[in-house]
């Protein structure tokens, strides 16, 4: 019993470890790519190619002033940018990272939990995570802040039933919630084939629901400053980009996971021949494809221009909702008939 | 093992529970309701029912309180600070009922009404997902369908009555 507890801990420390890394590392990465699109250098003067660059940034953040305005609840917003950090961590309790592995005469599973219902805890977590941006807002004692958690919020949930939706033809696929049990289900054909359309619906509604262009209106700095984080200073703000980026990570971890074969190889066809090892699922091949999304969420920033937040709203109520419906009943049928 | 996390949990949700009726901002009260909703998810995992814990926070936690927080947020009421009552009779009625009602808990729990045990309707392993959506879609499939028909009238209600008339 102690010893389930402690492998949990271990593997939440070695994660959590890792996903705040990641942030650092994704910023600037993010910069970079941004800038190279816009026919620029990204930031390389800090260290060698920049690389000191989130070290930088993190010494600023904690040095600045901490101003709680005078009008906020103080309460609740000291709470919003713990309960959205913490919700994006625990969303990627359940993802798989590899295939079960010995260690010390114990089978480790690359997951921190596996529950039977995997997905479900994901979307219940993400769910959650809407209170931090909402709270945020409200506190914060700003009109601006509040239209700018509202307009978020209303975008958060609205994408949040097409994401569920969508989810849904993958689930019949592989007949099971469990996250590892889907992703051994794509051994030979990855999910995102038959589940074409599903996957595209994902893909755009985890645009929205990290607040990503282009759906950023909520964080746009030209129309409300800077949206539910705009009276945050220091740390407190460096909690909500955490927030922001580890979401980034774990929703496409999900998508790469569902639909894209999680750390199954594309060359299993190898498995007999002398290139073996190229067909071996790995966690390796797991980070390969998160790297390709995450570049591709990133180049989409620096490319698309801004949805307007009516166009926005219309888009998601009455054209990602209906067509995922049509795809829960196109599988549905399909797989009743054969 | 089992008692210990269900008494923490207990404490947890009856000091939630006790924070929505005594906090004094709304918003306040939302949260502490939000606490008592993810204790519930709690005790239905520790009683089996994974799928029920994850609808729990997913459609409640994460669906229904966030629209009350939505209109405590915007009409903001209970704003003046005081008692308005015009009812004076209110509060020793309620006193009343609530005695009343912790009898009856008592009488229900010290008797032999609840057992503890599962009853001859309970069928193996129950709680899991299988055994949820084999007995939703066969055995209580009217009572599945005639709820979902609720809601739909429910949504269309609420869209009827939110349009202007142009």
């Amino acid at each position: 019993m102690i010893d389930v507890v402690i492998e949990a801990a271990i593997k939440s420390l070695i994660v959590i470890v890792a996903l705040l890394g990641a942030f650092a590392y994704l910023v600037l990465i993010e910069r970079w790519i941004q800038a190279r699109i816009q026919v620029r250098w990204g930031p390389n003067r800090v260290g060698p190619l920049g690389l000191f660059q989130p070290i930088a940034d993190a010494i600023k953040a904690i040095m600045k002033e901490d101003v709680i305005p005078d009008q906020a609840d103080k309460v609740i917003f000291v709470l919003a940018p713990g309960i959205a950090l913490s919700t994006s961590l625990l969303a990627f309790a359940v993802i798989p990272l590899g295939e079960p592995m010995e260690l010390f005469g114990r089978t480790i599973h690359l997951s921190i939990a596996n529950p039977d219902i995997g997905v479900l805890y994901w979307l219940a977590i993400a769910g959650l995570g809407v209170y931090g941006v909402v709270l945020a807002g409200w506190s914060s004692g700003n009109k601006y802040s509040f239209l700018g958690s509202l307009r978020s919020t209303a975008q958060l949930i609205s994408y949040e039933l097409a994401l569920g939706l969508s989810l849904i033809g993958v689930i019949l696929l592989a007949g099971s919630l469990n996250l590892p049990q889907i992703v051994s289900a794509q051994g030979r054909v990855w999910f995102v084939l038959p589940q074409f359309f599903g996957w595209a619906i994902f893909f755009v509604a985890s645009l929205a629901e990290t607040n990503r262009l282009p759906f950023d209106l909520p964080e746009a700095e030209t129309e409300l400053i800077a949206g539910y984080h705009l009276e945050y200073s220091s740390i407190k703000w460096a909690l909500f980009q955490m927030a922001e980026y580890i979401n980034i990570i774990t929703i496409n971890a999900i998508g790469v996971s569902l639909f894209w074969g999680g750390y199954q190889s594309p060359f299993f066809f190898l498995q007999g021949s002398p290139l073996w090892f190229l067909g071996v699922p790995s966690p390796l091949w797991f980070l390969g494809k998160l790297g390709v999304f995450i570049f591709v969420f990133m180049w989409i920033r620096a490319t698309l221009p801004r949805l307007r937040y009516d166009q926005l709203m219309r888009f998601g109520w009455q054209f990602l909702l209906p067509l995922a419906i049509l795809n829960v009943v196109v599988t549905s049928f399909v797989l009743s008939v054969m | 093992m089992e008692l210990t996390l269900f008494l923490l949990f207990a404490l947890i949700a009856v000091v939630a529970g006790a924070g929505v009726i005594l906090l004094r901002n709304p918003v306040h009260s939302a949260l502490a309701l939000i606490v008592n909703m993810l204790t519930l998810a709690a005790f239905y995992i520790m009683l089996n029912a994974q799928f029920l814990a994850g609808i729990q926070v997913f459609v409640y936690t994460g669906g229904v309180i966030m629209l009350f927080v939505f209109i405590i947020m915007l009409l903001q009421p209970g704003r003046e600070v005081g008692p308005t009552d015009r009812l004076k009779a209110q509060l020793p009625v309620a006193w009343l009922v609530g005695v009343a009602l912790l009898v009856l808990l008592g009488v229900v729990l010290f008797t032999s009404a609840l057992t503890g045990t599962p009853g001859n309707l309970t069928p193996e392993q129950f709680g899991s997902l299988e055994e949820l959506g084999k007995f939703l879609f066969t055995n209580y499939l009217y009572p599945f369908e005639i709820t979902s028909l609720l809601l739909l009238i429910g949504v269309i209600g609420a869209v009827l009555l939110g349009k202007r008339k142009v």
